[in-house]
Formats: structure tokens, C-alpha cells, sequence
């Protein structure tokens, strides 16, 4: 192999792709959408009614409309000083229960009132129903259901003759703070959120690493085949020197967009001050980067290799939708993975999926923010990683060889068998 | 000199390339001729190492194919394209600098081509801006920037206006006078005659003729006649000793029967055709190759001209 030849088509490859219009654009869009699909969701559910809401209330159950509203109005205030909840009793004016609750129900489609609490008495048990247009608000419901438990313990207190202040004494509320101890002796708190994030990062690196430059990797093999610039390209070099260019252009192009992506995202987590949890998932990522470096440069190369095989073999765009469509599948299966990894870690399903070189890298470094696996478990998915890259770096390499060339007519599974014994 | 020797390919049904040997020489234009899938690419790839013989030899110049001798290669396919997003400049630099070339080297060059084919000033240009014409005298470039020993040309004219062609006559000679090994493959049999110092031509993956251009036309000498004439002149393939006809509109080319003689031919022209010039020729390569298929069994003689016709 001339390794100038192959230095040639490196820089051929990257630059035709870093100039090109598509890459510009996923290299800006692609953490953008990211922040957008796994922060924001975050950030606005944290985020209570901006608004003040009328809520109505129908009292079967003599737990007191007042009592109801003075507790609401002591603990729940919007950031501006203002009551989150204005309470309409439904009940003043003396109407029949049943005739109440028509008028609130109205109200509600009316959208004068955002939803009707309805308390009543079951066996001496007060139980409550939010009715609403969208009674899946769980910031409303939770605000009542804190404020209708506390007068209830409170009503009892009182029954059972003991001072509320004692019983505050008394009563304690224990919070548990996560603290992740690690061999190195650091201690890192991070909660359950903080560890899910920076787990998820990993694997979402490296899957929109190889999802963008695997796709115009295989677009440009089908522009050479179907605009036949293969015939003057394996002119001018082996397929092996042209397979190894562009393997390695394609890695500097990966590189390029690992570089710009972390730079804004570092940046934007400077700029705009973090959320909280993720300072200390990001202390989780620090301790686990050098491995997950090595975990993504090895399953970059594996996949990249698996496209250039594959883009080898197709002929022409539509196939290549499709199989590109099926690679990133396969790359996005241990995300769905990620609740359960995060919580089980050393879970057997877990450890065992782990050695399937598909998932091997994704799998591990999520392992490697939650609970750093046995120095053995991730030396042998690393020489195991290492095995199955050389494996499709050279079954790739053998495909391309014959594959190349062909035109119009899809090879069969046997035939591909055959190009792989062939010596 | 390229010398390959007793070359076999087969695929799956076909014996695409059966045992062809040929011989090119320095200072020579070697004509690879043929009808549409008679073997000619294949043998070309075999030359260019693109693909492997299943049996067989090829030497340049003595030594086996080595990553020196493929530097040493200029080669202009029959099925070629370019980049269509990049630019014609960078395009150009990137296949030389893949031959060998060092990059400021392949600029200068790339500028006196560009100028002798009309295209200086367009070096930002993308590709996709240019016409098919003008892409395909982008990819001669290609081929030749180098200065390879060993030029192989596939089908370089096709595609090409007369003025081009003319201008890729003037170059091929040129290389032919600095005494490169040129293999030309082509249809086009009147600029073969013109053109090439020696032949091969193969049908259906056999070499069926080969030899000089003078050597060949002798050999098939003794029985054409050339006729000019107006009328429709259809019905001189059907006499019964004509064996073969090239005919145009008001000129044709025939073969006749060993033994025939013009006073044999004459008797059936005057009622039917008006002739202004009859006389007895050497043939043509054209209707040589014509002959020699369609004496093979290549399908009907009509299908042959035409194919060769659309082709030239």
C-alpha cells in the first residue's frame, strides 16, 4: 500500500465532506436538536403554572373551603410573590351538590375555572377528584393532595387531643443524599437525573457521530459507483489504499465534529449557567473520560468500517435509506437500555450484552458513568472490541475489493461469503 | 511495451475473454477494435489490474505489474465519470497527485492542459458546470497529466465534437511521436485506419485478426469493390456473390464471392442504380471487420453495420 496515495484520498475525502453543505448544517443542527429533545422536556416539566389558576372546589366531606384555601394560599406561590391558586367555592351559595357540580363542569369547558376539585367523605376517609380539561397537570394535583393530607392529619390531631406543633416535633422528613463512592476514592454526588444524562451523552455521541459521517460516507460510494468515478479511481489505487483513505478521512471527520460539538456544548453549559444535577453528572463523565474516549474511537471505527462494507454494496440511493436506516437502529438499541443500566448496572442482561461488539461501546461507557465495571470486564470488552474492529475492518475490506465494481446487481449473502474466503 | 498473453476470463455463463494475446509497442498505436461486448473493456481492466486474469501473462516491458508501473499509466475508461460537486482544478490535482504527482507539479501541468483545451479560466468551476464534452476532455486530462509510459485509451473520441476529436487525434499522435505505448480501443474503424499502426480485433472474447493495418488490409485485398452511385442502392447486399456490404447512401463498399469479377457485378447495377464510379479497392478496416464478424455468426450483418454506425 503507498501511503501517500492513501494520505491523498484522506484529504480528498475530508475536504469534499467539511466543505460540503449537509455537514455544515448537521454539525450546527445535530446539538441543537439534541438539547432540544433531552433538556427542554426536562427544564419545562420542572417548571410550575406561570400563571395564577382558578381552581374550583366542591367540599362533600366537611374538610372546610377555608382551611383548604389558607393552606394552599401558605405554601404555594408563584416565583413573583403572587397566590398560584385562586380557589372558588362552588358550594357558597347553598345549591344542591348536584347542581354545583354541573355549574363547575361547565366552568371548566368554558375554561372559566382550570379544574374542579371534588372532595368527598368515603367511611370517614376524605377522598378527592380533580376534574379538568387536562388532568394530567401533576404539579396541580400534587399541590392538593399535600394540602388535603395535611388538613386531614391535622383534623385527627386535633380528634386525638395532640398540639400540631408537637406532632411537627415529632414528625421528620429524611432526605437521603446519593453519594457515588468509586475505587479512586472521589466522592461525587449525583442523583439518579444527573447519572442518566451524562450516561445518555456518551451513547448519543457516538451514535450522531457515525449517524453523519456514516451517511455521506455511503452517499459518496454510490455517487462513485453511479457516476462511475470508480473505474478512474481504481485506476489510480487499490481499493485497499482507497478503503484505508477513506477510513481515515472520514475519522478526521468524525474528530472535527467530536471537537465542535463538545466545544459548544461546553460553551453553552458556561454561557447559560447549568441546571442543576448537571454539574455533578459532569463530574460523572470526568472521571469516566479516558474510557469512554478509547470506547468511542473503538466503536467509531467499527461501525465506520461496517458503512464502508455495506456502502460497498449498495447501488443506489434508495438502498442506501434504507440500510443507513437499519445501522442507526442497531446504534440506537442500548439507549433504550439506559433506565435500566442506570439503575442495575451490574444487572447479568446487562454484562452480557456487553460483549456483543454492537452495543459493546455504548453499554460500557454508560456502565462506566454509573458504576465503573471489573478492571477484567473492561479489559476483555476492550480486547474483544478491539478483535471484532480488525475482524470487520478486514471483511470490509474484502467486500469492497469486489464490490466496488459492480454495478446495477445486488451480490446475494452466499456470494459476499464467497468474496470473504476468496484469498 | 505492453505484451499480454494467452488472457482467459470467464464469468458465470460467459467466456468473456478466450485466450487473446496482443503486443504493443513503443512509438506505436496498438488498435484494440471490436463490436459491443465482444471482450474489449475486459481486457483493458485485465491490462490495468483492475481486475485479474483467470489464466494468462501481462508484462510492461518486461516486468510484472507493480504500484510503480500503475503510476506509470494513464488510463481513460469507457464507463467514466467525475466528482460533480468538486472543482475542475481540484479534481485534476487530486488524480495526479495520485499518480505520483507533487501537488504544485500537478498544478502547473493542469494549467497547460486546461489551456490546450480551450478551458483556462475555469479552473474554480465545479464540474457539474461543464458539458459532457467538456467533462470528458477534463478526464483526458486525467490520463495524461502524468506523462505515463503506458497510455490506455477506451473509447477516448466518443462524445466528442470534430473539433475535439481532431484535437485528441493532434495529442495522441503527439504522445505516439514521444514514444509511448498507446492501446486504443475504439468503434470507430475509419480513424483506426488513420490512426493505428497495428490492430487486434476481437469478437466474442476471441482475437479473430490481428497484424498491421497494411498487413490486414492485404490479406483481405483480393475481391472489394467500391462502388459511388445514386438510387437505392438496399438490394447490393442480396446479389448472390456479394458476401458482404458496407453500403451508404450513395456509396458502397462490397465484398465479392473468391472468383467473381466486375463484369460478373455490372449486369446487376445498370437497371437498378445509377453509377458514377466503380473500381476495385483494398477494403476498408470497416468492412473488413464487418466481414470477418458476421463470417462468425454474430448475428445478421444488418445488425452489425447499424450497431457499428450508432457507435461511430
Amino acid at each position: 500500500m503507498n501511503r501517500n496515495r492513501i494520505w491523498s484520498i484522506a484529504r480528498w475525502e475530508y475536504f469534499q465532506k467539511v466543505r460540503s453543505k449537509g455537514f455544515i448544517i448537521s454539525l450546527v443542527l445535530t446539538p441543537l436538536i439534541v438539547v432540544a429533545s433531552s433538556v427542554l422536556p426536562m427544564l419545562l416539566a420542572d417548571q410550575g403554572p406561570d400563571a395564577t389558576l382558578t381552581v374550583g372546589v366542591i367540599d362533600h366531606a366537611s374538610v372546610g373551603f377555608l382551611a383548604l384555601r389558607d393552606k394552599i394560599a401558605g405554601t404555594e406561590r408563584l416565583p413573583d410573590g403572587e397566590p398560584t391558586y385562586l380557589l372558588a367555592n362552588y358550594m357558597a351559595n347553598g345549591e344542591s351538590p348536584d347542581s354545583a357540580a354541573a355549574r363547575a363542569d361547565r366552568d371548566v369547558l368554558s375554561e372559566k375555572i382550570e379544574g374542579v376539585v371534588v372532595i368527598t367523605d368515603s367511611a370517614g376517609v376524605p377522598r378527592a377528584t380533580y376534574r379538568s380539561a387536562n388532568p394530567s397537570n401533576f404539579r396541580v394535583i400534587s399541590s392538593f393532595e399535600k394540602a388535603l393530607s395535611s388538613l386531614v392529619v391535622e383534623r385527627r390531631l386535633a380528634e386525638a387531643g395532640i398540639d400540631t406543633a408537637l406532632y411537627n416535633r415529632i414528625s421528620a422528613d429524611v432526605d437521603i443524599t446519593p453519594v457515588k463512592l468509586s475505587k479512586r476514592g472521589e466522592e461525587t454526588t449525583a442523583g439518579f437525573i444527573g447519572t442518566f444524562f451524562s450516561a445518555y451523552a456518551g451513547c448519543f455521541l457516538l451514535m450522531f457521530l457515525v449517524l453523519t459521517t456514516g451517511q455521506s460516507l455511503v452517499r459518496s460510494l454510490v455517487e462513485e459507483k453511479s457516476n462511475r468515478i470508480m473505474e478512474l479511481l481504481v485506476g489510480s489505487c487499490t481499493p485497499q489504499e482507497l478503503m484505508w483513505g477513506k477510513l481515515i478521512g472520514l475519522s478526521g471527520l468524525g474528530f472535527t465534529q467530536l471537537v465542535v460539538w463538545v466545544v459548544l456544548g461546553l460553551g453553552a453549559l458556561i454561557a447559560f449557567a447549568m441546571p442543576p444535577g448537571m454539574e455533578a453528572s459532569l463530574m460523572g463523565i470526568y472521571a469516566a473520560l479516558p474510557l469512554m474516549m478509547i470506547y468511542i474511537v473503538l466503536g467509531y471505527i467499527f461501525y465506520a468500517a461496517v458503512f464502508i462494507g455495506v456502502g460497498a454494496l449498495v447501488t443506489n440511493e434508495q438502498e442506501a435509506q434504507v440500510a443507513t436506516s437499519v445501522l442507526v437502529m442497531l446504534l440506537a438499541v442500548p439507549i433504550f437500555f439506559a433506565m435500566g443500566v442506570v439503575q442495575y448496572p451490574d444487572a447479568t442482561y446487562v454484562r452480557v450484552l456487553s460483549y456483543i461488539p454492537l452495543f459493546t461501546p455504548s453499554l460500557m461507557m454508560m456502565r462506566a458513568v454509573t458504576k465503573m465495571p471489573a478492571p477484567w470486564e473492561i479489559a476483555s470488552t476492550m480486547v474483544l472490541m478491539v478483535a471484532a474492529t480488525s475482524f470487520v475492518v478486514w471483511a470490509a475490506g474484502r467486500i469492497f475489493r469486489t464490490a466496488i465494481l459492480l454495478y446495477g446487481k445486488r451480490p446475494g449473502f452466499g456470494e459476499i461469503v464467497r468474496w470473504l474466503r476468496a484469498g | 511495451m505492453i505484451l499480454a498473453e494467452h488472457l482467459h476470463k470467464r464469468y458465470a455463463s460467459v467466456h468473456a475473454v478466450n485466450d487473446v494475446t496482443l503486443e504493443a509497442r513503443p512509438g506505436e498505436i496498438f488498435g484494440l477494435l471490436g463490436p459491443n461486448g465482444a471482450g474489449k473493456s475486459t481486457t483493458i481492466r485485465m491490462i490495468n489490474n483492475i481486475i485479474a486474469p483467470d489464466s494468462g501473462t501481462i508484462s510492461y516491458s518486461g516486468r510484472p505489474f507493480s504500484d510503480q508501473i500503475r503510476t506509470r499509466i494513464g488510463y481513460l475508461p469507457e464507463e467514466r465519470g467525475l466528482y460533480q460537486k468538486a472543482r475542475i482544478l481540484e479534481t485534476i490535482v487530486y488524480f495526479a497527485m495520485l499518480h505520483g504527482l507533487s501537488e504544485r507539479d500537478a498544478r502547473t501541468r493542469a494549467a497547460g492542459w486546461l489551456r490546450r483545451f480551450d478551458l483556462a479560466g475555469s479552473e474554480r468551476r465545479r464540474v457539474e458546470e461543464l458539458s459532457k464534452g467538456n467533462q470528458q476532455k477534463i478526464q483526458i486530462v486525467i490520463a495524461l497529466i502524468h506523462d505515463p509510459e503506458y497510455v490506455i485509451l477506451d473509447e477516448p473520441a466518443s462524445g466528442l465534437d470534430p473539433v475535439n476529436q481532431e484535437i485528441l487525434r493532434e495529442i495522441v499522435e503527439g504522445l505516439r511521436s514521444d514514444g509511448k505505448t498507446i492501446l486504443y480501443s475504439t468503434h470507430q474503424m475509419e480513424l483506426a485506419e488513420r490512426i493505428c499502426n497495428r490492430i487486434a480485433l476481437i469478437n466474442r472474447g476471441r482475437l479473430v485478426l490481428g497484424g498491421t493495418v497494411d498487413q490486414v488490409r492485404d490479406e483481405h485485398g483480393a475481391n472489394s469493390v467500391l462502388v459511388e452511385f445514386q438510387g437505392d442502392g438496399s438490394f447490393l447486399r442480396s446479389l448472390p456473390m456479394v458476401t458482404a456490404a458496407d453500403i451508404d447512401s450513395n456509396y458502397a463498399e462490397l465484398t465479392l464471392l473468391p472468383g467473381a469479377s466486375l463484369n460478373d457485378l455490372l449486369p446487376h447495377l445498370a437497371d437498378r442504380i445509377q453509377v458514377s464510379k466503380i473500381e476495385r479497392v483494398r477494403p476498408s478496416l470497416k468492412s473488413i471487420f464487418i466481414e470477418t464478424v458476421a463470417r462468425r455468426g454474430d448475428g445478421s450483418r444488418e445488425d452489425l453495420t447499424s450497431s457499428m454506425e450508432a457507435r461511430s
